[in-house]
């Protein structure tokens, strides 16, 4: 069930992106906006054709594969996710679950809606709830079917503090079930903290990869964000403190 | 929802049965003598069962429309179909083509409505997404409605561009169950399509972006699902002539009944469109005119003031 993505090239938006990843690992996607982060993300899940390479998931070329069988496989998320119609949140889940295939569709929306924590919410009207909680019904029904891999493009964004931290606990959690999570972002703290390797890509390229504390380095960091980041040692870990590079250091 | 659809169940037929014993001299049929039953059977129940068929293949079409290109103002005069099919059937009578059958004009009707699609199809170069289909629509409704003012403007004689000029404005007077026999398999047809296809219209409650990642061939189930569409208006046009503005009452008349889920919707917009176009045949049989008023003046005179208060509304929103 490992990911493996060669050469992968879409018009001028990504050039030769090439890297793999194992069932259990969260690996982050960062680059400051237009770098490619989306378009990488809709290549990986087959929603674009690449012009070059190929993305191939346990030996399977994902371009190659029908809808349907993309559906068995993942679970994504995109940038800016929205119900179009006022429903309730547990329609909108019940709507959610199309082509799953799913033994026990009841016992899967239990699943999600215990892992998201929105028993509450299952009545509501998915336009009448906050952003965060959107976004934790959002996840959740990207979470129906219990795929292998979960996408999630920039899943933290437009979000108060507690609940980025607890989208980041939730991909944590799934990562450790021995899912593949592959996460957009921007929150460099974050990807440092949650994220077992980091993927850097700065105008469509692939700057750097490997373990944070490597991408995350002041020569990549002033490359691709045109910022410096002093570290800060916590309790919790590593964190990170940006700031725009000086005219003398740019 | 049951309750909803039950309750508009019951409205459709109290409004058939008064309907029916509506007459343009005064209500009931024992008036009528020996000729009651040719007038109740043959004139009058097939007029009101074309009024409400036609009023739920339009509210069903309406109601698709609206969910799959995402746009609450979306109705079938939209997608330029309506206008594909008059065309075609104005320009058989216009030059005179003898059919082998005149049951064959109601597929000339057809034909033009998918050759408007087709035409969507290649403007909207192959895409089916809400605003690029949305304005290519609106590029071929108005090109088939130039076409139309010009065949009208050529018409040989003042009598046809009467005749075409008032069947433009959608009329189910004078129809008999023949009008009717043409409708129903269009209907069955394109409401086995749209049940198949329900899973996939149902998921446009979701971004395209989700819905792209949700398992469907899109564009295959986005063309099988407009082609019923298109049936569904096509055969309307053929059997009523031009009725504006029911696909876009009907949807939003679901709404307000709290309906928002798209199959749901899909129902309770036909049923809605059936009893809004028998109410609107009536007042059509009542008001009191030396021609007969057609369906789609009244329907507008209804329909153009929903359309401000939808746009205030949203507006406020």
């Amino acid at each position: 069930m490992s990911l493996k993505v060669t050469h992968l090239a879409y018009q001028e938006r990504l050039q030769k992106v090439s890297f793999a990843a194992q069932p259990g690992e969260l690996v982050g996607i960062l680059g400051a906006n237009g770098a490619g982060k989306s378009t990488l993300l809709q290549l990986l899940c087959g929603l674009l054709k690449p012009t070059a390479g190929a993305v191939t998931f346990a030996g399977s070329e994902i371009s190659q594969m029908s809808a349907l069988a993309q559906r068995q496989l993942l679970g994504y998320l995109p940038q800016a996710p929205h119900a179009e119609a006022a429903i309730s949140v547990e329609h909108f889940l019940r709507a959610g679950m199309v082509n799953l295939q799913l033994r026990s569709p009841e016992s899967e929306l239990q699943r999600v809606v215990q892992t998201l924590r929105i028993e509450t919410l299952l009545a509501r009207g998915v336009h009448q709830l906050s952003g965060g909680e959107q976004r934790r019904v959002h996840i959740a029904r990207a979470l129906l079917g219990d795929q292998p891999w979960l996408i999630c493009d920039e899943p933290t964004a437009s979000l108060d503090l507690y609940y980025q931290l607890q989208v980041m606990e939730i991909l944590r959690e799934q990562a450790g079930q021995g899912k593949l999570v592959t996460v957009a972002m921007h929150d460099l703290g974050l990807a440092a903290r949650y994220c077992d390797r980091l993927l850097l890509l700065d105008g469509g390229e692939l700057l750097a990869q490997g373990a944070p504390a490597a991408v995350l380095s002041d020569a990549n960091l002033a490359q691709a964000y045109k910022i410096k980041a002093r570290w800060l040692c916590t309790e919790d870990g590593v964190t990170l403190l940006p700031s725009l590079l000086t005219d003398a250091e740019s | 929802m049951r309750r909803y659809s039950l309750l508009l169940c019951l409205v459709c037929a109290v409004l058939l049965i008064l309907h029916v014993l509506m007459g343009s001299s005064g209500w009931g049929y024992q008036y009528l003598g020996d000729a009651a039953s040719v007038i109740v059977f043959d004139i009058r129940l097939p007029r009101a069962v074309l009024a409400m068929l036609n009023g739920m293949a339009l509210g069903v079409a309406g109601a698709v429309l609206q969910v799959m290109f995402r746009n609450p103002l979306a109705e079938p005069g939209i997608t330029g179909v309506a206008g594909g099919s008059a065309l075609a059937i104005v320009l058989v009578l216009y030059t005179g083509l003898s059919l082998p059958v005149n049951g064959l004009l109601p597929l000339v009707g057809m034909l033009g409505g998918l050759l408007s699609l087709l035409a969507l199809w290649l403007i909207a170069g192959g895409h089916t997404s809400g605003l690029r289909l949305i304005l290519a629509g609106v590029a071929v409704a108005s090109f088939c409605g130039a076409l139309l003012a010009l065949v009208l403007n050529l018409a040989p004689n003042p009598f046809a561009y009467l005749e075409w000029s008032l069947w433009l404005l959608g009329s189910v007077a004078n129809r008999g169950w023949e009008q009717v026999y043409l409708l129903v398999p269009s209907m069955i047809l394109a409401f086995s399509v749209l049940t198949w296809q329900r899973n996939f219209i149902n998921a446009h409650i979701f971004d395209p972006h989700t819905l792209a990642s949700l398992g469907f061939r899109q564009n295959w189930s986005a063309w099988w699902v407009l082609a019923a569409v298109t049936l569904l208006i096509s055969a309307s046009v053929v059997t009523a002539g031009v009725i504006s503005f029911i696909g876009l009452l009907a949807p939003h008349l679901a709404r307000l009944l709290g309906e928002h889920r798209p199959p749901q919707l899909m129902l309770l917009s036909g049923l809605g469109g059936g009893a809004l176009l028998l109410v609107i045949d009536g007042i059509v049989k009542l008001v009191p005119t030396t021609v007969e008023l057609q369906l789609g003046v009244v329907a507008a005179f209804i329909g153009a003031p929903w359309l401000v208060y939808l746009l205030m509304r949203q507006a406020r929103l």
